[in-house]
């Protein structure tokens, strides 16, 4: 007795095919034909029980009643675990930055810019952490972003001695988002007895890098690279992380990636696409295809290969490894886009320098390219999603297993969905999945690196190790 | 123009197949009384045979979700009862 599932085609004559409780399955097109012509009466004895386990088949001596029931228990606790209240707080001490990247997801504002207009006012801090601590539970996760927040190293300084004296001197972890080009001894000081992690931006080889991320009169490549080795030297390795948005300049060359990273000393690679949030649209620097990025993906990830089959350190790459992650591990949700409901407001609560409360990133951006909408969920001292119906709205429909097109594809138990980036560029936040590039960089994702693992031994041992390590 | 009988291809086929091919190329679909007309703006081969690929997969959808039907509108009841109950255990 069959059991509801979907499927997506592979490369070969093969399919994906998945169900409600997150199981999935790689099979013969014939399979699926001698299923769909005849039941599951005339498969093979292996194939059958192997469909029973994964609850593409009613297992017949226990009928299709305990078939339904353990599908609907699988699904119910997929959805209540995606459902689960654990936001990052993200806090934007400042707008402005010393950078003028080309692709600047954020927006940003000029470093001479008045302070009292793209600075958070330190006498809110407490309010910020007050926020945090009746919204949140420890281990609480603080990520302070920018503009470079560097910039107002004070204001850092001030949100984290607030944050030790209100949630707990070991009840917190910050990350810090920056280019570091102002990181200096003081910081690195500072940093040494704290709980605080560096993220930031390497986008290629200097000369890739610096056509991108501009540091007037500097020399931004040279300055993060002092920024990570001094980090790596005084603070240890795992104090800094990179992430890598991936220009049409790189886009040719992935092995200038891997030489950075070489030349960085750093293990892991996080690429992805150049956001079609901000400014990015508007600088042309953004313009390649979907189909560009995953030749691009597909050539980095044969140069990992070859790179550790050479004897070389294994590298990873974030994006693959959660992507896999949400097939391979049930209960992963780490990743506020690969979740439904959506990770929007539920992984993420950002508070902006004016004092505004976003329920994600991308909402922030989008405000700000749209100054006409309101996308916040009120302020610090009065949080209330529930007065904004486009909250109401985007959380209604954050369910993607009723969005039309993600109702029949075989990655939905995977995916997630983007209000914002539906809002963005279609007006709203379900939209149409067929012109939706949120749709269109996860489907090719997961159908890239499940084709992989499926048909190359040697892609599937990295890809193992990603996600173990 | 491509025409598809009907008697082949339900609706539910051909415009699920039409949406997924918005990204390929813009169409257009009449109908006669017995088949599917379909005008694709760009008719080269390439956005044909992805036409006739994803005909091919939505028609294999079709048959295995015939077969699953009434399963699953059973799931959804018991996965509305399964979440009831966890949210009042947590
Ligand atoms: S460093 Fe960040 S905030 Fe500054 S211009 Fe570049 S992308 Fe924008
Ligand atoms: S967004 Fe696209 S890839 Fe994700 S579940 Fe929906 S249809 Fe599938």
């Amino acid at each position: 007795m069959m059991l509801p599932f979907n499927l997506e085609p592979l490369s070969d004559s093969r399919y994906f095919i998945s169900n409600l409780a997150g199981f999935h399955r790689v099979v013969a097109r014939e399979t699926l034909e001698l299923l769909a012509e005849q039941g599951d009466g005339v498969l093979d004895a292996g194939i059958k029980q192997d469909l029973a386990r994964g609850l593409f088949l009613a297992d017949s001596s226990a009928g299709e009643e305990a078939g339904v029931a353990a599908l609907a228990s699988g699904y119910a606790r997929r959805l209540t675990r995606d459902l689960a209240f654990r936001p990052t707080f993200m806090i934007v001490p400042t707008l402005r930055c010393d950078h003028t990247c080309r692709y600047c997801q954020v927006s940003r504002a000029a470093l001479g810019a008045a302070h009292s207009d793209y600075d958070l006012d330190a006498r809110r801090i407490p309010q910020v952490i007050d926020l945090i601590a009746r919204l949140g539970t420890a281990p609480y996760k603080l990520e302070i972003q920018g503009g470079e927040p560097l910039v107002r190293f004070d204001l850092v300084q001030a949100i984290y001695d607030e944050a030790e004296a209100r949630l707990g001197a070991t009840d917190f972890e910050v990350v810090i988002t920056t280019s570091l080009s102002l990181l200096d001894d003081t910081i690195l000081d500072w940093a040494r007895g704290r709980r605080v992690v560096f993220s930031t931006s390497v986008d290629g080889t200097e000369v890739v890098h610096n056509r991108n991320r501009i540091l007037p009169g500097d020399n931004a490549y040279q300055r993060v690279k002092r920024g990570i080795r001094a980090i790596q030297r005084q603070l240890g390795p795992d104090r800094v992380a990179a992430v890598t948005t991936v220009t049409k300049d790189l886009l040719a060359h992935p092995e200038a990636l891997i030489e950075a990273s070489q030349e960085l000393g750093l293990t892991e690679l996080f690429v992805r696409p150049v956001s079609p949030y901000g400014f990015a649209q508007k600088s042309g620097t953004g313009t390649y295809s979907f189909d560009d990025y995953m030749a691009f993906y597909d050539r980095l990830l044969s140069l990992i290969i070859a790179h550790e089959a050479a004897g070389g350190q294994l590298l990873s790459e974030y994006s693959g490894k959660i992507h896999l992650q949400r097939v391979f591990q049930p209960d992963f949700n780490g990743y506020a886009d690969l979740k439904s409901p959506s990770g929007f407001l539920l992984d993420c609560v950002l508070i902006n320098y004016d004092g505004k409360v976003f329920g994600s990133d991308e909402a922030r951006m989008l405000q700000r390219v749209n100054p006409e909408l309101d996308l916040s969920c009120g302020t610090v001292d009065h949080f209330d999603p529930a007065a904004n119906p486009v909250y109401h709205k985007i959380l209604k429909e954050s369910l993607n297993a009723v969005h039309p097109g993600c109702e029949q594809c075989a990655y939905q138990p995977f995916c997630g969905t983007d209000p914002c980036q539906g809002i963005s560029e279609q007006g709203e936040p379900v939209g149409d999945k067929s012109r939706s590039a949120f749709c269109q960089y996860h489907k090719r994702m997961f159908s890239y690196l499940i084709d992989r693992y499926y048909r190359d031994p040697e892609a599937r041992s990295v890809m193992e190790s990603w996600c173990h390590a | 123009m491509r025409y598809l009988d009907k008697e082949r291809y339900s609706e539910w086929v051909v415009r699920q197949a039409l949406y997924w091919l918005t990204p390929t190329t813009r169409w257009r679909l009449d109908e006669t009384e017995n088949q599917w007309a379909v005008a694709l703006d760009d008719d080269s081969y390439s956005a044909q045979a992805e036409l006739d690929r994803l005909l091919n997969d939505f028609l294999l959808r079709e048959r295995i979700g015939r077969r699953t039907e009434t399963t699953r509108s059973a799931i959804a009841d018991a996965v509305i009862r399964s979440i009831q109950q966890r949210l009042s255990e947590s």
